[in-house]
C-alpha cells in the first residue's frame, strides 16, 4: 500500500479550499497557513470592491446585446461575498444610466473588476501551493 | 475622493499582491514591490496629466 505523505491534501479539501478562497477572499491562503498573504488578499479585494462601489461603479450582467458584459460580470463575480452583499443591499445595481452619468463611473467599474481579478489570482496562488506541496 | 490618493492606493495594493505572488524571497519581494509601485504610480500621473487635454464626453 502506498503511504500518503504528510504534506498531501485530499481532492475534497482542495475543492473546499478553492471554493472558500473565492467566497471569502484570502481564506485559501489562511487555510494553507499563510496568514499575512491572506490578510493582504482580504484587504485588497474588499477595499477595491467597495472603493469601486463608492466611485459609482455598477454591476453588469450578461446579455445578448452587449457581448463584453460577460467579462465584466465575471470580473465582478470573482470578488465572492462582496458581489452577493452588493446584490442583497442593492449597491451598484439597478438602472445603469443612474451610474453612467457620474464622472467616476469608469474608475469605479475598473476597481470592481480588479477586485475580482485579484481574487482569481489568489485562487491560482492556492493551486500553485497544492502543486508545490505535491512536489515535496 | 482625491484622484492621487486613489492612484496611490491602487498602485500600493496591486504591487503588494503581485510582489507576494511573483517572488518567493523577502528581499526580491521588496525590490519587486518598489519597482512595480513606481511604474504604476508614474504611469497614473503621466496618463492623468495627458487626459487633461481631452474633454469629458
Amino acid at each position: 500500500m502506498v503511504k500518503k505523505s504528510k504534506n498531501e491534501i485530499t481532492i475534497t479539501r482542495k475543492i473546499w479550499i478553492i471554493f472558500l478562497s473565492w467566497l471569502f477572499p484570502g481564506m485559501g491562503q489562511f487555510l494553507l497557513g499563510e496568514k499575512k498573504k491572506a490578510l493582504l488578499f482580504f484587504v485588497t479585494v474588499f477595499s477595491f470592491y467597495w472603493l469601486g462601489i463608492y466611485m459609482y461603479g455598477n454591476l453588469t450582467f450578461p446579455s445578448y446585446n452587449t457581448q463584453f458584459a460577460l467579462f465584466k460580470f465575471l470580473g465582478a463575480f470573482g470578488s465572492g461575498i462582496n458581489f452577493f452583499i452588493s446584490l442583497f443591499t442593492g449597491l451598484g445595481t439597478g438602472e445603469p444610466y443612474k451610474y453612467m452619468v457620474k464622472l467616476t463611473n469608469e474608475y469605479g467599474d475598473t476597481f470592481i473588476y480588479t477586485a475580482g481579478i485579484v481574487n482569481y489570482l489568489g485562487i491560482i496562488d492556492c493551486l500553485d501551493k497544492f502543486y508545490l506541496r505535491g512536489k515535496k | 475622493m482625491d484622484p492621487i490618493f486613489i492612484g496611490l492606493m491602487f498602485g500600493v495594493l496591486v504591487s503588494a499582491v503581485f510582489a507576494l505572488i511573483e517572488r518567493r524571497e523577502k528581499k526580491e519581494r521588496i525590490r519587486y514591490f518598489i519597482k512595480s509601485f513606481l511604474y504604476f504610480f508614474l504611469s497614473i500621473i503621466v496618463l492623468g496629466f495627458l487626459m487633461k487635454f481631452f474633454p469629458y464626453g
